[in-house]
């Protein structure tokens, strides 16, 4: 318990922000997932985080972040495959050329 | 239901039906509207003896009720609705008789013969009426429909501007009578007749709604300085002309002033007024149909003055005689114009300078056209001399001297023109080939002559002396009937016939010299131009009509246009503006969810007091 | 103390990996270090005392998403340098609003007063957590069971090939 809690919830908000920047920035649609892992994984730290110091002893933030990882499991491999089916029809996967809906 | 409603209803049901199915039935259609007026005329004698034996007959019924303003509909029989229910009906069947030959083989006959079943219902509405509003309802009516059978050959473009000219420059008119109407309910606070006309109202209010209501009536009646369409209205089918130029349409405006004479009489000056635009009209008139050449235009032009001598009549105070000359014109020009139609049918021309010779080869026609024409002119004991002579009486007794010279010169006129228009089709040698050819009409055609013709000759007695005058009796309630004024017989008679004199020196032989009027003399241009009314109406109306039109229309695309273009194009601005947040990069979108998470975030601080 | 060095230790490595991540012009680079910030994932978890979840991320993770991501990198042409095209104005907003994010974020995280609980964590978190799976989570549990089937047989539907 030498570190405090606040220092585990920037650290978790530091490295969210660094996935959205992924996120908001990057042009290629399997940056753009890698980014989203890191995002999930800064809220996984944050939930266990939130587990260990405010309810030791339930471990239900701990159930939180495994739920959330079957989940991203989940994403990633919906994601990608959704990702391949694009890159069918467009041959590309820069987000550049999916604008079928721009002005 | 009353038989009086079954004399309305039937032509209205015709009209229903043909318009549904005219189309289809084609030439058929003629007996579904000849049928329904064969019961509506037999109707109709049957509600002349009932008025005849001192019946007089009021139905009414709300139909529509505004506050304590209440709109009344109903069915008014006396003497002077029951004479016109006659004279509608039985003049309509005749014509709608005669148009089975004459529309022989047009396309749109059904609808034709709906029209005309319509005309004749909205016409018998006014007759009935006992309210204003219904009058001026039906007024309307026959005004559309009019316009409709005017504008019957509306392929033609002559025929479709006339009927607008017909439509538009009546409503002129309308507008008059529409503002009296309003007066009227101001003043008086209803429009049932019988009880405007037991009221005293004052003098000069009076005479301004009168005067109002006379502006209506100019225009339907076609009197100066409203004439101008009637002529032009000549472009629609003759049995149309026929029906509404002389026993109908033209009529309502006199019926009209008959109908409300108790408001005239309370203002006086109206009468005066009425007198000396119908004096007027009448000459004039008179005048134009000298030099006319068209066949039906000469009937047009003797039409107005026919109808200015009703005027006449009723504004000197010989109420009776007005009606009465209603009445027997609605049954001798009906003929003419049919007989007009008649040979029009067999010449295929209406130029009178290309017929001649025409009694030979048409003896029904001309005989009957001859009948028609000697009680236009006036000559005993056809039906136009008894009540033309008492209107002459009327202005010679209330004192009108002018107008009563101006009367006795436009019989003279009358006779010249009306013998000029008959020594030329019908007498003399053929002039060109037109009337090689020409035969007597149907029987389906000339069937109706013969009965108008036989009314022509008798319909005036019964206002003549010899039956002691029981028209004027009938009608005029109150109104005392004119002593025969024999004098003034004896001059309208020996008037009418110098003028036929001078139609038969200047036509038959060779006693006038034929150059006797220069073309270029200066009366004679005035009166082949109509008094340049025309003209004088479409510099003095038209063109600056078509200024403040085009001012309009400028003003229109220039400012309101432009309002509302300008309204569109701030908003395509802004629409402009706003696409470029539809960029279409799901990023850009995801940005603004991270900055609406900031402001979130921003916004909780400030509610948790965190600051 | 020595819980501080190893915490700040593997939080240099961490936000050093992420960035390297999100900057990476290179696909395979990107998932090999998003690997590694996998790892330094679970180290942080031990460091909290669930060994359990962090057995799970590098099983999980490091062993079953790296590996898809691996593939799908292969299935689709990975230049050498992907360029980072965004435009201006995404990047300039970009940068402030997670700076302002991150920003709010601490000082609310700061501003906070945590009620912490100084009871021992568990132990044993392995049969701990297989008992909450089957008591008070067997809901979510079987949910995502369904979820996770669905999602399978949805990716291999998407990603398989139309037939014409």
């Amino acid at each position: 318990m030498n570190v405090p809690l606040e220092w585990w919830l920037i650290l978790s908000a530091v490295l969210f922000g660094i996935g959205l920047i992924g996120v908001l920035l990057r042009r290629n649609a399997v940056m753009i997932l890698l980014s989203v892992e890191l995002m999930l994984n800064a809220s996984n730290l944050n939930l266990v985080a939130f587990s260990r110091y405010i309810t030791p002893n339930l471990a239900s933030g701990q159930m939180f972040a495994l739920f959330v990882m079957a989940v991203a499991a989940a994403e990633v491999a919906v994601g990608l495959a959704i990702i391949l089916s694009i890159y069918r029809n467009v041959r590309s996967v820069d987000l550049d050329d999916f604008n079928i809906f721009r002005w | 239901m009353n038989y009086l409603s079954i004399i309305l209803l039937l032509p209205v049901l015709s009209f229903l039906v043909l318009v549904v199915f005219g189309k289809k039935w084609g030439e058929k259609s003629a007996y579904v509207s000849i049928g329904a007026m064969v019961v509506s005329f037999a109707l109709s004698i049957y509600a002349l003896l009932f008025v005849m034996g001192g019946g007089h007959t009021e139905i009414t019924f709300t139909w529509a009720s505004i506050g304590s303003f209440k709109l009344t509909f109903g069915l008014l029989l006396d003497a002077l609705s029951a004479m016109m229910l006659v004279v509608v009906t039985i003049v309509s069947l005749l014509v709608q008789i005669f148009s089975f030959g004459y529309m022989h083989g047009d396309k749109r006959i059904g609808w034709f013969y709906a029209c005309l079943s319509m005309f004749t219902a909205s016409m018998l509405l006014l007759v009935y009426s006992p309210n204003y509003v219904q009058i001026y309802m039906a007024w309307e009516g026959v005004g559309v429909f009019s316009y409709l059978l005017i504008g019957f050959w509306f392929e033609k473009r002559s025929a479709s501007d006339a009927a607008k000219k017909a439509f538009m420059v009546t409503r002129f008119g309308d507008l008059g009578f529409g503002v009296g109407l309003v007066l009227l309910y101001i003043v008086a606070g209803t429009l049932d007749m019988d009880k405007v006309f037991a009221m005293h109202l004052p003098e000069a209010t009076a005479a301004l709604i009168a005067i109002l209501f006379f502006c209506g009536a100019v225009g339907k009646s076609a009197q100066f300085p409203l004439h101008v369409w009637l002529p032009d209205a000549m472009e629609g089918p003759t049995p149309v002309s026929a029906l509404i130029h002389s026993a109908t349409m033209v009529a309502a405006g006199v019926y009209l002033v008959a109908r409300s004479y108790p408001l005239f009489e309370m203002g006086p000056v109206s009468l005066e007024v009425v007198a000396i635009i119908g004096t007027i009209t009448a000459f004039m008139a008179a005048t134009i149909a000298l030099t006319a050449t068209d066949i039906k235009k000469v009937l047009a032009y003797s039409t107005i003055s026919q109808l200015g001598y009703m005027m006449m009549g009723l504004g000197v105070g010989a109420y009776a005689a007005g009606v009465f000359h209603l009445m027997t014109h609605a049954f001798f020009k009906p003929l003419l114009f049919l007989g007009a139609g008649s040979v029009i049918h067999a010449v295929h021309s209406q130029e009178i300078f290309d017929m001649g010779g025409l009694g030979k080869k048409m003896k029904i026609t001309s005989i009957t056209f001859l009948i028609g024409g000697l009680a236009l002119a006036g000559i005993p004991p056809f039906a136009g001399f008894w009540s033309k002579d008492e209107i002459l009486a009327g202005a010679f007794a209330s004192g009108h001297i002018t107008i009563f010279i101006f009367g006795l010169l436009t019989v003279l006129l009358t006779a010249f023109y009306t013998f000029r228009l008959i020594f030329i089709v019908f007498f003399g040698k053929p002039r060109g080939h037109h009337g090689d050819h020409a035969h007597e009409s149907p029987a389906v055609m000339s069937m109706p002559l013969i009965i108008l013709g036989f009314f022509a000759l008798t319909a005036g007695l019964i206002g003549s002396p010899f039956a002691q005058n029981a028209f004027q009796g009938f009608i005029a309630h109150g109104h005392e009937a004119e002593a025969p004024n024999y004098m003034v017989m004896g001059a309208s008679c020996i008037i009418a016939l110098i003028g036929i004199g001078f139609a038969y020196m200047k036509y038959m032989t060779n006693v006038l010299p034929s150059n006797v009027i220069s073309k270029d003399n200066f009366f004679y241009k005035l009166l082949v131009n109509k008094y340049y009314m025309d003209e004088f109406y479409y510099y003095a109306l038209i063109v600056p009509t078509h200024a403040v039109a085009r001012a309009a229309l400028a003003f229109d695309q220039k400012v309101v246009d432009g309002a509302v273009n300008g309204v569109a194009w701030v908003s395509m601005q802004f629409g402009k503006g706003l696409r470029h947040i539809q960029t279409g990069y799901v990023q850009n979108y995801a940005l603004y969810m991270v900055i609406g998470l900031v402001v979130l975030l921003i916004w909780s601080i400030k509610i948790l007091g965190l600051f | 103390m020595i819980e501080q060095v190893i915490f700040f230790a593997l939080a240099a490595v961490a936000i050093i990996s992420a960035i390297a991540v999100v900057l990476s012009r290179n696909l395979f680079h990107a998932v090999m270090i998003l690997g590694g910030f996998l790892l330094t994932i679970a180290g942080f978890y031990f460091l909290l005392n669930a060994d359990f979840v962090g057995i799970m991320q590098v099983f999980v993770y490091v062993g079953g998403v790296i590996v898809v991501m691996l593939f799908g990198i292969m299935l689709t042409p990975h230049e050498a340098n992907i360029t980072n095209a965004a435009k201006l104005q995404q990047k300039l907003g970009t940068y402030i609003a997670v700076a302002a994010l991150i920003g709010l974020l601490a000082m609310i995280f700061i501003r906070t007063t945590f009620i912490t609980s100084p009871a021992e964590p568990v132990k044993d978190t392995v049969s701990l957590a297989g008992k909450l799976f089957m008591t008070n989570y067997v809901l979510p549990f079987e949910v995502i069971s369904v979820l996770l089937l669905a999602a399978l047989v949805g990716a291999i539907i998407v990603a398989r090939k139309e037939e014409h």
